[in-house]
Parts: structure tokens; C-alpha cells; sequence
């Protein structure tokens, strides 16, 4: 299945709203399945802040692995907050 | 008469497009030849007007700012952030809860459109939101006496300034950091590492990605909390003793 972001804001910059993003999601759209493949569609979304995308993917990569896909975006706040997501990861 | 206006037509289109290709300059200005180009270049480079950043293929040209003297702005929120005092404050500057501050921190898309590149715009208003949220994030129901945050822009200074009455950047990072003997130390903590205020949370990306995003496009950044200050200029991170001191923090982001 595939998650637009834009659905949840443009502007997707506070811990807060990140969370209520994911609990939301994890409520009504997330797959029962864990072993169903989510993309993450960036498309359309303005601004994306690494708190906020903390919030959201860092619990949905813990529990789907390797079947979270972030589809690949132009836009330079998206590349930028997650490569620092990615670099926190690694440590 | 003819080269000043050149030279200075120039000096305009860098400003206004701060962080321009020679390529995009070229083409902006297709009655002179490239060689022209390159002369006013090189000597508003000499007179310090501008400063060049990365080698060819990918140079850009970046206008230099002067980051010493206050604007009447910055005046206004140094003495807001050492009083408290709400004279130095108004009610279009201050954003008492996070709604307001998200609600002129959107507002900010359109204010800053016409002044920076499209990439710029995303990457400024991502780390005015970090920088923000951080404020709400670790003084909520802890501020020293205003609560909420202070952010106005000022366009044609090109800075935009933040500041909390907050508890400051060592109080937080203690918390976690108990051995941080000085504010310089907290500052650089909370700029290099992950580490947050708020562990067992996994926090603290913030500040990391404020400094990545002014050192790659050149913006100008100072940052003071307690009797230290962050400065970002020209690519280079310093951290300073400040004669100014600011019990919680205080932005200035110039771009």
C-alpha cells in the first residue's frame, strides 16, 4: 500500500504532529499485515522537518524492516531531514 | 558609469539570488559576454561583496553579509530575551503556543518566495520549524515568565530572529549530560551530537540539521544561549563567548 504525506499536512515540522501523524496511521491505515510492503509517498509535501519525519517513520521502520519504502523525492527539506534520520540510525 | 551599472546590476542579482551559479548569471545578463562577467565577478570578490563557494564545475556566488551590526530588530528581541520585558515584545511577533508559531512559520513559504530559490525556501522554513519546536519542545510548562516564542522576519535585512525565555540550552542538555561544565560545551553538544534533553525519547536531530543547512548554502546563523554563542559564517562553525547573555535563546538566521 502506499501512504501520501501530503494527506497529513504540507508543512510537516513538529515532534508533536508527527506523532499524531503515526498514531493516526497506525490506527486506520497501516496494514494488519506487517509483511504487506507500505511506500511513503513524499509527493506534494512542502516542507518536511527530521523531527517530524522521526516521529512518524522511525516507529513504522521499526516495525515493517526492510518493507517500508520511501519513494524518492526532488524536493531539498525531504532529502535533507532524511539523511539525517539515516545517520541517526546508523549510530 | 556604464561599468558600475554592470557591477552593481550584478551585485543585485547575487543578492537577490544568493547561492547563483556563473552559469544562471551568464543568462540573466546575455548583452555582455562571459569574459565581462567574470572581471566584475572577480572584483566584487576583491572588494568583499561577495564570496565564492565550491569549485568548477559547481562554483556559486553568494552575497556577504554583514553579520555585526544590529538591525533595530535584533535590538528589540536582545533586550526582550535578557528582560522578559513584554515592551520589547508585540503581539505579531510573539507565538504563545505551537499552533501560532506552525500558523507564521506556513505564513513564511510565501513571505520568503520572491527572496530565495525554491530548495532554499523548503530547507529554511524546515529548520525555522526545528528551531521553533525546540523551544516549545523542552520549556513547555517550564518557561521563566513569557511562554511561547518570538520570531518576526525582516525582509529587507534578510534575517529572520527567534528567541524563548525558556530555560537555554545547558539546563537542557545537563539533564542528560550531567558533566557539561559551561554553556560553550552544552552549544556544541547540542550542534554535533545526537543526543537530546528529552532522552529516553529519541531526540535531538534538530540542531545537527540547522547547522547542515546554513553551512551548505551559506546562511549566516547565530545562535546564544547563556553566555555562549554558535556562529555559522562562510562555512565555518565557531562557538563564542558572548558578552551578551541571553538566559534562554536567541536565532538570528541571515540568508
Amino acid at each position: 500500500m502506499r501512504i501520501e504525506l501530503k494527506k497529513f499536512g504540507t508543512v510537516l515540522t513538529s515532534r508533536p504532529a508527527g506523532k499524531e501523524a503515526y498514531l493516526s496511521a497506525r490506527a486506520y491505515i497501516l496494514p494488519q499485515d506487517k509483511n504487506e510492503p507500505v511506500e511513503i509517498d513524499f509527493s506534494g509535501v512542502q516542507v518536511l522537518s527530521p523531527s517530524w519525519a522521526d516521529e512518524f517513520l522511525t516507529p513504522i521502520k521499526n516495525e515493517l524492516g526492510n518493507n517500508l519504502i520511501l519513494l524518492p523525492s526532488d524536493n531539498s527539506s525531504v532529502k535533507a531531514s532524511l539523511e539525517i534520520l539515516m545517520e541517526q540510525h546508523k549510530t | 558609469m556604464i561599468k558600475n551599472t554592470t557591477k552593481s546590476n550584478i551585485l543585485t542579482l547575487i543578492r537577490a539570488n544568493s547561492g547563483i551559479a556563473p552559469k544562471e548569471i551568464i543568462l540573466k545578463n546575455y548583452l555582455l559576454t562571459p569574459a565581462i562577467i567574470f572581471r566584475h565577478l572577480k572584483k566584487l570578490r576583491e572588494s568583499g561583496e561577495i564570496i565564492k563557494i565550491g569549485s568548477a564545475p559547481k562554483v556559486k556566488y553568494f552575497y556577504k553579509l554583514n553579520m555585526e551590526d544590529k538591525t533595530k530588530l535584533e535590538q528589540q528581541f536582545f533586550a526582550w530575551a535578557q528582560t522578559g520585558d513584554p515592551k520589547f515584545s508585540n503581539e505579531d511577533w510573539l507565538c504563545s503556543t505551537r499552533d501560532v508559531f506552525q500558523a507564521r512559520q506556513e505564513k513564511l513559504l510565501t513571505t520568503l518566495k520572491p527572496l530565495v530559490s525554491e530548495n532554499l525556501l523548503y530547507l529554511l522554513v524546515g529548520a525555522i520549524g526545528e528551531i521553533g519546536n525546540n523551544s516549545f519542545d523542552h520549556n513547555l510548562g517550564n518557561w521563566r515568565d513569557t511562554a511561547g516564542v518570538l520570531f518576526a522576519t525582516d525582509t529587507d535585512a534578510r534575517e529572520i530572529i527567534l528567541s524563548d525565555r525558556g530555560q537555554g540550552v545547558l539546563s537542557t542538555i545537563k539533564r542528560v549530560r550531567p558533566e557539561t561544565k559551561d554553556d560553550s560545551e552544552a552549544l556544541h553538544t547540542a550542534f554535533t551530537e545526537i543526543v537530546s534533553g528529552r532522552a529516553p525519547e529519541q531526540r535531538g536531530n534538530g540542531l545537527k540539521y540547522t547547522k547542515k543547512i546554513a553551512e551548505e548554502n551559506n546562511l549566516h546563523l547565530k545562535f546564544y544561549s547563556g553566555d555562549a554563542m554558535v556562529k555559522i559564517s562562510e562555512q565555518n562553525f565557531t562557538i563564542e563567548n558572548s558578552k551578551i547573555i541571553i538566559p534562554g535563546t536567541l536565532v538570528i538566521i541571515k540568508f
